[in-house]
């Protein structure tokens, strides 16, 4: 339902090397090297330097987003807290799986759907707004918004940034933006369109074309047929994202589903990209600041999530990764240019992505694979 | 007269390894069964426990459970056994692509080059291993792709194919790619073994090159042919990310269903029971290949 792989990487090399990364093991003994020299580094400090230890730590966790590795230190230096990076992730199941297995850390950054799951299985530790003031400058729509609390309806985590499965299309063959998802239907763009291979994401958006609820489909039979009859057209079905946007940039597709962000990563890298969403709406899904029940250094988690919302750092994070932010007062920072490029049309309907039922979860599944094996 | 000499030098062989078998035999084993047991028997161990929890049925969380409600789901439904099948059939066309590679190079370097050049020509086959799987993966999405390197290389030659990638020529591409190193290791392995006097032996008696290949030189290989398919084969069975990558529309394996099952549609159990179902098939797979290919009689 969330992305299998990271989908924040900044360029292209980055997101290699985060892949290169992911199947060496040896990259993760690494990593953990030289974590602990940056550890004993600071043990071994003279004892006049000890204001690091006054602040105390902070152990982040996060998806390999080049814009914390950019922010952290400034935290560090403001505040003293010595913050340590206990790894990046590609895909939530590698946090879900070391929380189980009782990892410390203090701070990352789950997707909404998996945070439900975290917070039904009591990893999550509340949030204790008091103590994070630019909680007031997230847009008011997602301040206490329930779907990041828990069943008290008390705060479990700050939404952060909204990704959208956008329509995304070549902007020399189309000279306005494609105003419905029937053009991934087209014949006319045959072997020239592409979606994500994501069970969700073709059920959800084939739902949206069809007037149908994503989050709880009625129109099975009339999805699968809708389905199979694009099959033929598509001439990939991608996973990573990193391959979705390639195939963009070396103008093997022309239309298709990709994401409001590497739309823009895209276009930045100078290809013919542009991103709508159509009449019928599209799905999203919700980045969220949260931090694990058994966190050590609770304070300092919620120190880092008020100084990442600071809109002069989530700023940063609008410039240096194209993503598009909760947070008001840091899109007011930008320029209307800049602003421009994260607009979504007036009154478009967009979908947030929640935990569904199991049951859902199988049966969406099940459906998607028989179509890709039909 | 070579020829009937070579069963008793064979039978001398023999006895003489018996002895340091038994020596240190028993003690020697420990430590790669202990390995054996951390690192592949407890984790199976784990995925087999996995495989009969449920989901609660609201928060989707996993719960301790027996059931068999997943094996009866995949037994229960023809998507499994289609899945399996298209696995099956990538999976072995990627094998005897492979083979037809593996086995004149693992022959050429075992039986043909000179002993000296054994080393170097080794370690020409065992370079690509040094690059990890992904990023030599990912290569060929820079081969394959339409204005890619195959194209403009030979994009001018009319009627070659273009526009390979995402096709299931590449997928098999990227397997045999992949794994080809360690199908032609066994394969050199028994051509280098191989007893050059028994070829001299058929051609003295007036065979033909084919029929001394297929009489003399094919049987005494076939270990290493059959080692080489197995060891091709399972690896080949259970992969995910090379039809994920290279793949089309259409080109879906077993593991492609397994990893989706830890990550977006949160079904551990079902994953679990997918493997453990995955694992039985391989097994059943060799042991019918085995016996197919007479390994008693092969290996002796």
């Amino acid at each position: 339902m969330s992305p299998r792989s990271d989908d924040r990487g900044m360029s292209v090399r980055l997101n290699r090397r985060q892949l290169i990364g992911r199947s060496a093991a040896a990259a993760a003994g690494a990593s953990a090297l030289s974590a602990s020299i940056a550890r004993a580094s600071t043990g071994s400090a003279p004892f006049y330097v000890n204001r690091a230890q006054d602040a105390g730590e902070l152990v982040i966790y996060n998806w390999y987003q080049p814009w914390i590795k950019e922010v952290y230190p400034i935290f560090e230096k403001e505040t003293g807290v010595k913050v340590t990076q206990l790894g990046t992730y590609s895909a939530n199941d590698e946090w879900w799986a070391k929380l189980n297995a009782g990892e410390n850390f203090d701070f990352f950054i789950p997707t909404t759907d998996w945070l439900q799951r975290a917070i039904a299985a009591d990893l999550i530790h509340e949030l204790d707004v008091s103590k994070i003031p630019n909680y007031a400058n997230l847009y008011p729509d997602f301040q206490n918004n329930k779907t990041f609390a828990n069943k008290d309806g008390k705060p479990m985590a700050v939404p952060f940034t909204r990704v959208y499965y956008s329509l995304t299309y070549n902007t020399d063959t189309f000279k306005t933006a494609p105003d419905s998802w029937a053009v991934t239907w087209d014949e006319q763009y045959k072997g020239k369109i592409t979606l994500q291979d994501q069970s969700y994401a073709r059920v959800g958006t084939t739902a949206l074309l069809l007037g149908d609820d994503p989050l709880n489909p009625q129109k099975w039979d009339e999805i699968k047929q809708k389905l199979m009859e694009q099959k033929p057209l598509v001439k990939k079905y991608w996973e990573d994202y990193q391959s979705g946007m390639e195939m963009y940039i070396n103008k093997e597709v022309v239309v298709g589903q990709l994401t409001a962000g590497r739309s823009r990563m895209a276009k930045s890298e100078g290809a013919p990209v542009g991103w709508t969403v159509p009449k019928e709406g599209c799905l999203t899904f919700i980045d969220t600041f949260a931090v694990p029940k058994k966190a050590k250094n609770v304070d300092n988690a919620f120190k880092f999530i008020n100084f990442l919302n600071r809109p002069d750092i989530m700023a940063k994070e609008m410039t240096l990764m194209l993503y598009d932010t909760l947070n008001k007062a840091a899109r007011d920072t930008l320029t209307p240019e800049q602003q421009q490029a994260f607009d979504v049309p007036e009154g478009a309907k967009l979908v947030l992505t929640t935990a569904l039922p199991a049951a859902m979860n199988k049966k969406m599944d099940t459906l998607w694979n028989e179509v890709k094996l039909s | 007269m070579a020829t009937t000499s070579l069963p008793v030098e064979r039978e001398t062989s023999r006895t003489a390894k018996a002895p340091r078998r038994r020596l240190g035999g028993g003690l020697m084993l420990l430590p790669p069964l202990a390995l054996l047991f951390i690192f592949l028997v407890l984790p199976l161990i784990l995925v087999l426990v996995y495989s009969f929890y449920t989901l609660n049925p609201i928060t989707g969380l996993m719960q301790q459970d027996f059931s068999l409600q997943n094996y009866k789901d995949i037994v229960n439904s023809s998507l499994y056994l289609k899945i399996f099948w298209r696995t099956f059939q990538i999976a072995i066309v990627a094998t005897a692509v492979a083979l037809l590679l593996a086995y004149p190079m693992g022959y050429a370097i075992g039986a043909v080059a000179p002993p000296r050049l054994h080393g170097l020509l080794l370690l020409l086959v065992i370079i690509p291993f040094w690059t990890s799987y992904i990023v030599r993966t990912y290569a060929w999405i820079g081969i394959l792709q339409s204005h890619g390197f195959l194209d403009s290389l030979l994009g001018w030659v009319p009627g070659l194919p273009t526009e390979l990638l995402y096709t299931r020529t590449a997928v098999i591409i990227g397997f045999v790619h992949v794994y080809l190193p360690i199908m032609i290791l066994p394969i050199f392995a028994s051509a280098r073994n191989l007893d050059r006097r028994l070829i001299e032996a058929a051609q003295d008696l007036g065979a033909s090159p084919w029929r001394t290949f297929w009489r003399v030189t094919f049987p005494l290989t076939l270990p290493g042919i059959v080692a080489g398919i197995v060891l091709f084969f399972i690896p080949t069975f259970g992969s995910f990310v090379t039809p994920q990558l290279l793949g089309g529309t259409g080109d879906l394996m077993v593991g492609n269903v397994i990893a989706d099952q830890f990550g977006e549609a949160f079904n551990w159990p079902f994953g679990a029971a997918l493997s453990i179902v995955m694992t039985i098939v391989v097994i059943i797979g060799m042991a019918i290949f085995f016996k197919f290919a007479d390994v008693d009689a092969i290996y002796g």
